[in-house]
């Protein structure tokens, strides 16, 4: 399943690509250590990062963005699809060759108190990994450091600090530096300001929209905080159940989604502005998404959807293109009201009385 | 005896707190009476014997036959023993065969135990499963008993004995790294760190194996407390050192058959003993609550 | 709905204060010394009243929810002034037992993660059981049918077998409406809501505050709803009070506030969410980060990482709430002031 087009992006070529992923993990094992079943997290997600850009990679929980994250960096080994870092494949490196491929994609991840070794000092979380990409020593070796740390807005004296001397957000910024420390060409930001308040957050936001600016870095910013990822991104992706339900451009994808799941979610967000507080259709969705070892037959999101009709249950949605940019996989695109590439009217989500869902499973 | 062994903290309890910071361990561990008094001790121990042979009244394997037997007094603080060497340049001399021989055991243990620990818990699957049945096994059988059989078939002698000491703690040193190895290998800085590219090795060493340290260091404390013993339960049989050098343990042995006539023989080794390995478990206690911040008290 | 005589009789009408809190000040003792953690708050809840209390990490929103019903331990804090009027009795001299006979009949109380609030050891619907049975003394098949009949109410599909499951085997949404259920089984005149939705997803977030919202209007319940995120105070309550430092810097009614903030905090706040800039531009900052628990300061506590304070006025004399059109501030400069909020 060839999801995302490269309908909405230049023809350059992407730095990192994650084509036909799946992930599947081991379901409960048994007493006997027998695997009881298979759990699908990640279900066919093909996506690109060009230099320069944020794609922003939104979902609820258990619908496998950070999964998708952990696959693109090879931190997990996918079932199947494959992984290209530019022109070279490393869906299978290994060892020596993983570790120097990992020099050109870095991972931020979101809760800043886990992430650092608590038994070493700030200079060496983001020297080691300076030292062993690009054999810098001594004096060079605490120059850099330095330079890192003022490029995140620290000053070189926290070098000699624990991470238990420092702040939620100082910690953040030392685990952005110790990302930028191999010079990356890809940063892969995990739930990165999602453990952060709100004051801290905006500074973390603004230091990664300047480190993209400054090094052209392409990040993929994985999240379940639409408000955020539309704020950093170029272009979105929407993630359920494992898979990519809609993908375009950031403004297009949050001003007029065609795929129910991304206007239900939406519209969950809540808002501060009085006036769009008002203004706004509420789509409140009901129960909880299946789990992915109860996998359905059609589209993912039928069990949920106000919109649902007969082909959902039956067959998957392929992708097609949406007016504006990018895709959606929705049957309503080509069946029934056959949107063919509008965005999706918020008519169609208003629950039909007759068969109200029930809550929660 | 204490029973050490069974006051040792479990893997699980300290697997808890093995995130916590542990720096300035030692700072905190002497801020605590019981662990300044018996550091001090320690300390004293080890440069007594450091220098015993240089500082002893007499030559410790001098034999005096007109002397045996005296009790204590100012020609002789300890006394003599039946050939009438004098028992404190014994004990001094025999401190440092003694805690020679305790450091050798633990550190045949830590060779053996920890790089099995380390990579049981790292690799897991078939290579875990084979490592942690036969450490079962070996654990199962009591410590002195396992040493007994070693030395049956190397031979008696010091050097054999601790190393058959050492090879029976393995198994308890590999426990533990392997716990700790477990329980950081999902922790978020250990996938942080394999992210950054830099060598599985390096991720081991440098990040799992440091917050395996405040766990190893309490056991390695309550071990050195029970080798003393176990060197000395040796020795007394004749298993270990052999006449005329001495350790605590054979002074205890030798002078068995005299401890109604002379029982400073005998009190004066046993003392020391008895101190030392309270030393020890003393400080491993202090150790373990430092480390788990008390919580077990 | 049979609540005890005594509460009838006593409880307030409509619009009258149901919780007062007046000069109320709290130390913590986290470590070996005491840190102040909560300085003179008042505030009042009035019957049938949403009330939203937000602030950042270590401003004591927490600690003053666990406060207003005698949740934080006495072993490790120590009053300093004010008291705590609920229905008119100051919960602050009560003792541990009175204290129980409140939490649950008349005041409820929901947290961020419902797996800590259920016991994992016991099915869902004896646990509900069980505080109806405690409050109530009724039978055990009377309080088997009103569980399931709040299971019904917090709109919990399938409520008899729901009732016999244990709490693991319930996702984060149906564990948090369980929670609901027990907060709720009694008829509370006052629900205490600490980041009831911050461990959800975005989608079950909006179920739950849709259901909250309909239980207070059928209830006439009042609400204080404690969290960190600006947005769903606004979408849910009717009044709003911001802590920084263990102080409140300002309360006001919920429109006004996000479109003219009077203290620059508040404003500070809310030109922070990434929603009012234009996508992939920069975000007006709040430097520095939030102070640590126990920071004290001569002046205005904000004084240091606020953009309009003037040396030798905000920093010398503390700072007292003075009242505005919509509610109260904790600012001198407020009334020289045009700040900016969200936007209409």
């Amino acid at each position: 399943m060839s999801a995302v087009t490269e309908a909405t992006v230049e023809s350059a070529t992407p730095v990192l690509e994650g084509v036909d992923l799946v992930k599947e993990f081991a379901g409960r094992t048994s007493l006997f250590g027998r695997a009881s079943s298979k759990v699908r997290a990640v279900d066919g997600v093909t996506l690109r990062l060009h230099a320069g850009r944020t794609l922003g990679l939104v979902g609820e929980s258990g619908s496998g963005k950070s999964t998708v994250g952990r696959l693109l960096l090879r931190l997990l080994d996918v079932t199947g699809g494959e992984v290209h870092l530019g022109a070279d494949d490393v869906t299978r490196a290994r060892g020596r060759d993983l570790n120097q491929a990992r020099r050109a994609m870095q991972m931020v991840f979101q809760d800043p108190y886990s992430s650092l070794n608590p038994t070493m000092r700030i200079g060496d979380i983001i020297g080691e990994p300076v030292t062993f990409h690009r054999g810098l020593k001594g004096a060079e070796l605490d120059a850099e450091v330095d330079r890192l740390l003022i490029s995140v807005g620290l000053s070189p004296e926290h070098a000699r600090r624990f991470p238990d001397e420092m702040s939620g957000g100082q910690r953040q910024r030392v685990a952005i530096a110790r990302a930028l420390a191999p010079d990356p060409k890809i940063l892969v930001c995990d739930e990165a300001v999602s453990a952060l308040d709100i004051s801290i957050q905006s500074q973390i936001l603004n230091l990664l929209l300047k480190l993209q600016r400054e090094f052209g870095v392409a990040i993929l910013f994985v999240s379940h905080d639409l408000s955020v990822v539309r704020h950093v991104s170029h272009e979105i992706a929407v993630m359920y159940l494992g898979q990519i339900v809609e993908f375009g451009p950031a403004d297009r994808v949050a001003d007029s989604p065609a795929h129910p799941y991304t206007a239900a979610l939406l519209s969950a967000v809540p808002e501060a502005k009085p006036s769009h507080r008002r203004a706004r259709q509420k789509v409140v969705l009901r129960g909880d998404p299946p789990s992915p070892s109860r996998r359905p037959a059609g589209c993912p999101f039928a069990s949920r959807c106000p919109a649902a009709f007969e082909p959902c249950h039956e067959t998957r949605p392929e992708h097609t293109p949406v007016n504006g940019g990018g895709t959606a996989a929705c049957h309503l695109q080509t069946q029934g009201p056959k949107l063919g590439g509008r965005s999706l009217p918020i008519e169609l989500l208003r629950a039909r009385p007759d068969e109200a869902p029930s809550a929660a499973d | 005896m204490t029973a050490p062994a069974a006051s040792a903290p479990s893997t699980t309890q300290i697997a808890q707190v093995s995130g916590r910071r542990h720096r300035g361990l030692v700072r905190r561990v002497l801020d605590r009476p019981a662990g300044v008094v018996s550091i001090a001790y320690l300390v004293l121990l080890i440069v007594v014997s450091l220098i015993g042979p240089f500082i002893t009244p007499f030559d410790p394997n001098q034999n005096d036959l007109r002397g045996v037997l005296r009790p204590p007094g100012l020609d002789h603080w300890l006394g003599t023993d039946d050939l009438g060497r004098d028992v404190l340049s014994r004990l001094l001399v025999a401190g440092r065969v003694s805690l020679l021989a305790t450091a050798q055991a633990v550190l045949t243990g830590l060779a053996f135990g920890v790089l099995p620990g380390v990579l049981a818990g790292y690799i897991g699957g078939w290579f875990d499963t084979i490592v942690t049945r036969v450490a079962d096994v070996l654990l199962s059988f009591p410590s002195l008993f396992l040493a007994l059989a070693i030395v049956a078939i190397l031979g008696p002698g010091l050097g054999n004995a601790m190393l058959a000491v050492g090879i029976a703690y393995a198994p308890r040193f590999l426990r533990i790294v392997r716990g700790q190895i477990l329980f950081v290998r999902n922790e978020t800085f250990v996938e942080a760190a394999i992210s950054t590219g830099i060598p599985r090795r390096r991720v081991v060493w440098a990040h799992m194996l440091p917050n395996a340290w405040p766990a190893l260091i309490i056991q390695i404390s309550f071990m050195l407390g029970l080798t003393l013993i176990i060197e000395s339960s040796l020795s007394y049989l004749g298993l270990g050192v052999q006449p005329p050098n001495a350790s605590w343990g054979s002074m205890i042995g030798g002078s068995k058959a005299f401890i109604e006539i002379a029982p400073w023989l005998v009190l004066a080794p046993g003392l020391v003993i008895f101190f030392t390995s309270l030393a020890f478990n003393t400080l491993g206690d202090v150790l373990r609550d430092e480390v788990t911040g008390g919580r077990e008290r | 709905m049979t609540r005890n005589s005594r509460e009838e009789s006593a409880a307030p009408t409509r619009g009258d204060a149901l919780l007062r809190v007046e000069g109320f000040s709290l130390d913590l003792a986290p470590g070996r010394e005491y840190l102040s953690v909560l300085n003179d708050i008042d505030l009042e809840v009035r019957s049938g009243e949403v009330v939203g209390l937000v602030g950042e990490s270590g401003s004591g929103k927490s600690t003053l929810a666990m406060s207003l019903m005698g949740l934080v331990p006495k072993r490790i804090s120590r009053q300093r002034s004010g008291r705590i009027l609920f229905n008119g009795v100051d919960v602050t001299a009560l003792r541990e037992r009175d204290l129980r006979a409140i939490r649950g009949r008349d005041v409820g109380m929901i947290f961020q993660e419902p797996m800590t609030a259920l016991d994992p050891a016991y099915r869902v619907g004896d646990q509900v059981a069980e505080v109806i049975r405690r409050h109530r003394g009724v039978s055990r098949a009377e309080a088997r049918a009103q569980v399931i009949e709040d299971f019904r109410l917090v709109e919990i599909s399938d409520p008899e077998r729901r009732a016999d499951a244990y709490p693991h085997e319930l996702s984060g949404g149906l564990r948090q409406r369980v929670c609901i259920a027990m907060a709720i089984a009694c008829r509370p005149s006052l629900l205490i809501a600490d980041e009831p939705t911050t461990a959800l997803d975005v989608t079950t977030q909006a179920q739950i505050l849709e259901l909250l919202r309909r239980l207070r209007a059928e209830m006439d319940m009042s609400i204080v709803l404690i969290s960190h995120d600006l947005a769903v105070i606004a979408e849910f309550c009717d009044r709003v009070l911001v802590m920084y430092a263990g102080q409140i810097m300002e309360q006001a009614m919920i429109d006004p506030f996000f479109v003219r903030p009077r203290h620059p905090y508040a404003s500070a706040l809310l030109q922070a969410l990434p929603e009012n800039q234009p996508p992939l531009n920069e975000l007006s900052v709040l430097p520095g980060s939030p102070p640590p628990l126990g920071y004290v300061a001569p002046g205005c506590r904000f004084a240091n990482r606020c953009e309009f304070a003037q040396a030798g006025r905000c920093d010398t004399h503390a700072v007292s709430l003075s009242p505005t059109d919509a509610g109260e501030v904790r600012c001198i400069r407020a009334d020289e002031l045009v700040l900016e909020g969200a936007g209409q």
